[in-house]
């Protein structure tokens, strides 16, 4: 196994204002970052999540990696070679090789094109005339396990599950290696949910490509991910493994959000609220730990003082001054 | 977690089967209307006179025939004939024929003008859609007919200018509704899918917009149709559209005017055709959009 | 205590162009006062017609083919508007799912919170106005004299369902629908929610109808459970019933299903094969007959009755003892 994809120490900026109204307000930072000193590492053929709240910047992550939005600085190299700062057409060449599915299933397929044209889509883009168009089409479907009478439907004759698959299906076309699914199973029933993640962990274990899954469904990602990565205002706060983020989170926030999750369990509910507040806004981050304000164990250094990312075993990387340790942890 | 965006009876699944019966269930519908029924069958009719005209009547639309001037409906004279003695029902049949030919003209040039710059105004830079619409609202901010009037006085009455003329004045309009929805368009998830698919934005204008905006700019360009021919007949009306000896409808309705008191028919026979015309493309509109729009169909 | 809410038998149809929709089906459930009934089903379920009907706010096309909805005593189905306005207004009250939709952008919350209260005709406008401000500082909004000058957009979409619920128990309604008022909000926001709902409840007089396809969110929050399934209830019991003593085969796959529930990481995740059934048809024998696992050759031929398993646990299958 070798290393995928590596980013560091990633950077991405909007701005909250045009150049013109900034600079008539007299605005001093027009900017917002959405994603701030990002930095992980994918191998082939493993699955990293991207967990955390809305404006948490995973999607914007995400994309940024598939080149839909700039990074302003830092990099992102995909087997070796660079792609932040490529153009639309050197990029281009990189989109066969990662592939990104999106949030919603029907909305993110083009509304007058048959299950046919959206399939063939990515063909059609890159020219891979070489292969029968048709013939790739049925495979593809039978791959998602959509039946060929299908073709010929349009987005809103289907159902969320069937454009999720399509939506898989699009994604598989080019053999990528890399799959970005954001909110994979996003509006599906608990019982299409399992189909399509069945789905996609067992594509994965037949053609080997890794999945960035960036999503808030933890339930999901314990079943389904090698790693998680918790972002918080644009940060990464914890990474580790999957068993090792459930059994021994080490940031409060990561506890707090494992603790948010409801229990299917009526014996067991829950007498207090693990996070009390909500997310801040990107304009006004808060000083020291970004995470103070809503810590429930913040302590004075907190307040002041930005923590660095600290490696705690092997792989399991985390953001927080007093890290939730095995005789720390109170709760 | 998220739920379904919607829910509403029956799940999806039980829906889908059905949408494609749903297709023809709305051209069934629409061929038991009796309104769209009524549009369609009026604008086959002015087709038909339009083009057969040479085998529908046995006369030329200008040749004089001074010892019948101004002669009531007879069997040899369906409508009668006008002051120079033309038989005025074969003159409304190529009457009919410049009134489409101006309108495929300008109705097609502008259609296909407004589309493109405004799927350009929609999908390109903010810069190009802030020039487009200043453009659009200035040539919009002219009234039609006087802009046609200073056009046609200065160049001389001609069917080109009066095309020109419809062309220029229907482009903003046609422009504005496909920036609008092309710009609804671009907000959407799917148009982020194709770009990271690598698609190119000249590729998801055609393959992807196209498609989109197309429908609903074809009902307004039927529901334009006879707009632009009272334009037509308006301008020739007051002598500034077709020259003297061709035909129109407008002209004929002039002629009617200048001799009212020697017989209605002329004005009649101008006309009834334009409100015909009119009732005809508006109708089939209608039923157009009920077919074409799936939105309004999904609705009903 | 008579329940506050109680649908018998309710059959509803929706008329499209291919035939009817048979949407609803004998659906039956009570509300008792003072409790938390949760509707859970998934998509195309019906839950979300059947609080629709509660209200009596049907879509054109349905047509109600028989049963009743008693709200207090009173027949829903044979009141006229006015009646139906002072029902939705002051008796009942509905969270909808998205608080980004369901308050009017150009006022301010304040404005739209005193608004409400129109037939509170003795009150005046100062009173109203204080018994906004004690409804938003119940529901958890800091400094609520500012915040009521505020438009919606001001308000984060935590804050905003948050307010939907103020606004819902301002006329202090016997009964709130809360239509899967968690799904737009991030699970931390969904967490308040929920221990908002569960807070108020303790202190105001009413009962909650929770509507969810979520079991985490309807284990932690309802007393008693009703499980849709293609327009029909098939089961229905106290929490602990549905949890712990699940019976019929549907619920039960709806509990394996949940991700949530399983402890340890499995990469196959257990579905339920097969899709919701098109309810153009009737189907001839049990409902869900087509996908469960246990379905025998009398599941397919005639309707499943309702069993009675325990004290208010009933399920309608063929496979529970009722003979």
């Amino acid at each position: 196994m070798s290393e995928l994809l590596e980013v560091e120490g990633l950077r991405v900026r909007f701005r909250t204002s045009g150049a013109l109204r900034a600079v008539a307000r007299r605005e001093d930072d027009p900017w917002i970052d959405a994603v701030l000193d990002v930095s992980f590492r994918m191998r082939e053929g493993e699955t990293l999540a991207l967990v955390g709240e809305s404006g948490s910047g995973k999607t914007t992550l995400g994309r940024a990696i598939i080149g839909l939005v700039r990074a302003q600085s830092g990099s992102i190299r995909f087997e070796g070679s660079e792609l932040r700062g490529l153009g639309d057409r050197a990029y281009k060449a990189y989109r066969r090789e990662i592939a990104m599915m999106f949030q919603d299933p029907v909305a993110s397929l083009s509304p007058r094109r048959t299950v046919r044209g959206q399939i063939r889509e990515p063909f059609e883009v890159h020219k891979s005339a070489e292969r029968d168009g048709e013939a790739e089409v049925r495979r593809l479907m039978d791959l998602v396990g959509l039946p060929h009478n299908f073709v010929g439907r349009f987005p809103h004759e289907l159902s969320g599950g069937q454009a999720r698959r399509v939506g898989v299906a699009r994604a598989l076309a080019l053999s990528p290696k890399l799959i970005i699914a954001d909110e994979p199973t996003a509006g599906l029933d608990v019982s299409v949910q399992g189909e399509v993640l069945n789905l996609m962990s067992g594509l994965q274990s037949r053609f080997g490509m890794s999945y960035l899954v960036i999503t808030h469904n933890l339930p999901v990602v314990r079943h389904t991910s090698n790693r998680i990565a918790i972002m918080y205002l644009g940060r990464f706060v914890e990474q580790g493994t999957t068993a090792t983020i459930f059994r021994s989170p080490a940031h409060p926030y990561t506890e707090a959000l494992l603790g948010a999750v409801p229990r299917p369990d009526p014996r067991r509910r829950r007498k207090t609220v693990s996070i009390e507040g909500e997310v801040p806004s990107l304009k006004m981050r808060p000083r020291g730990c970004e995470f103070h304000p809503r810590c429930p164990y913040a302590q004075e250094r907190c307040r002041h003082e930005t923590p660095a990312t600290t490696r705690l075993e092997e792989g399991h990387l985390v953001r927080c001054h007093f890290p939730l340790g095995n005789g720390h942890r109170t709760s | 977690m998220s739920a379904p965006a919607s829910e509403h009876g029956p799940g999806l699944d039980a829906a889908a089967p059905a949408a494609r019966s749903e297709r023809f269930a709305t051209l069934r519908r629409m061929i038991r209307d009796p309104l769209s029924i009524l549009g369609l069958t009026l604008v086959v009719l002015l087709f038909i006179g339009a083009l057969f005209a040479e085998y529908i009547t046995p006369y030329s639309p200008t040749a004089i025939d001074v010892k019948a001037r101004l002669a009531s409906p007879s069997f040899e004279h369906l409508l009668g004939t006008d002051q120079l003695g033309r038989d005025t029902f074969t003159r409304v049949l190529y009457g009919g024929r410049v009134a489409l030919q101006v309108a495929a003209w300008s109705i097609s040039l502008a259609l296909s003008a407004g589309l493109i710059l405004g799927m350009l105004a929609g999908y390109g830079p903010r810069w190009l859609d802030n020039a487009l619409l200043l453009l659009f609202d200035s040539v919009r901010s002219f009234p039609t007919i006087m802009f046609a009037l200073a056009i046609i006085t200065l160049t001389g009455p001609s069917l080109n200018m009066v095309i020109l003329v419809i062309v220029v004045t229907s482009i903003p309009v046609y422009a504005r509704i496909v920036r609008t929805q092309t710009m609804s368009l671009k907000e959407q998830e799917f148009v982020l899918a194709a770009r990271a698919l690598g698609t190119g934005w000249f590729r998801i204008l055609r393959v992807h917009f196209l498609p989109n905006v197309i429908g609903p700019l074809f009902i307004l360009a039927s529901m334009d149709i006879p707009v632009v021919v009272t334009i037509e007949a308006g301008l020739s009306f007051l002598g500034l559209g077709v020259r003297p000896p061709t035909p129109s409808w407008g002209s004929i309705l002039g002629d009617g005017y200048a001799y009212i008191r020697a017989t209605p028919w002329l004005v009649v026979a101008g006309g009834v055709p334009l409100i015909l015309t009119t009732l005809g493309f508006t109708f089939m509109g209608e039923a157009l959009r009920d077919v074409l729009d799936p939105r309004l169909r999904r609705t009903d | 205590m008579d329940p506050v809410l109680s649908i018998r038998d309710l059959s509803l149809d929706f008329e499209t162009p291919p035939g009817p929709v048979h949407a609803l089906r004998n659906v039956s459930l009570e509300v008792p006062r003072n409790h938390i009934v949760g509707i859970v089903g998934e998509s195309g379920s019906g839950k979300s017609t059947v609080i629709a009907a509660a209200m009596r706010l049907l879509a054109n096309n349905a047509v109600i083919r028989g049963g009743e909805v008693i709200f207090n005593g009173r027949d829903v189905l044979g009141m006229n508007q006015e009646e139906l306005r002072a029902l939705r207004g002051e008796e009942i009250s509905m969270v909808f799912q998205d608080p980004m939709t369901s308050q009017i952008p150009v006022l301010t919350i304040g404005r739209q919170m005193t608004d409400i209260q129109y037939r509170r005709r003795n009150v005046s406008m100062a009173e109203k106005r204080n018994l906004a401000v004690e409804m938003m500082r119940r529901v958890g909004i800091s400094d609520p004299e500012e915040r009521l000058d505020q438009h919606p957009h001001q308000f984060s979409g935590g804050m905003r369902q948050r307010i939907a619920i103020a606004m819902a128990l301002l006329m202090n309604p016997q009964l709130l629908i809360a239509d899967e008022p968690t799904t737009a909000l991030d699970v931390t926001m969904e967490a308040q929610i929920i221990h908002l709902l569960r807070e108020l409840k303790e202190s105001f007089e009413g009962s909650i109808l929770f509507v969810s396809h979520n079991l985490g969110l309807i284990a932690e929050l309802c007393d008693y459970v009703v499980v849709m399934y293609a327009g029909e209830v098939v089961e229905q019991g106290s929490v602990e019933d549905l949890f712990y003593r699940a019976s019929h085969p549907y619920t039960q796959a709806l509990l394996e299903c949940d991700p949530a529930r399983i402890e340890d990481a499995t990469p196959a995740l257990p579905t339920i094969p097969g899709d919701v059934p098109d309810l153009h048809i009737v189907p001839q024998g049990c409902v869900f007959a087509p996908r469960c696992p246990r379905a025998v050759a009398r599941c397919r031929e005639e309707p499943a009755q309702i069993a009675t398993i325990g004290a208010g646990h009933r399920a309608r299958c063929h496979l529970l003892g009722h003979e």
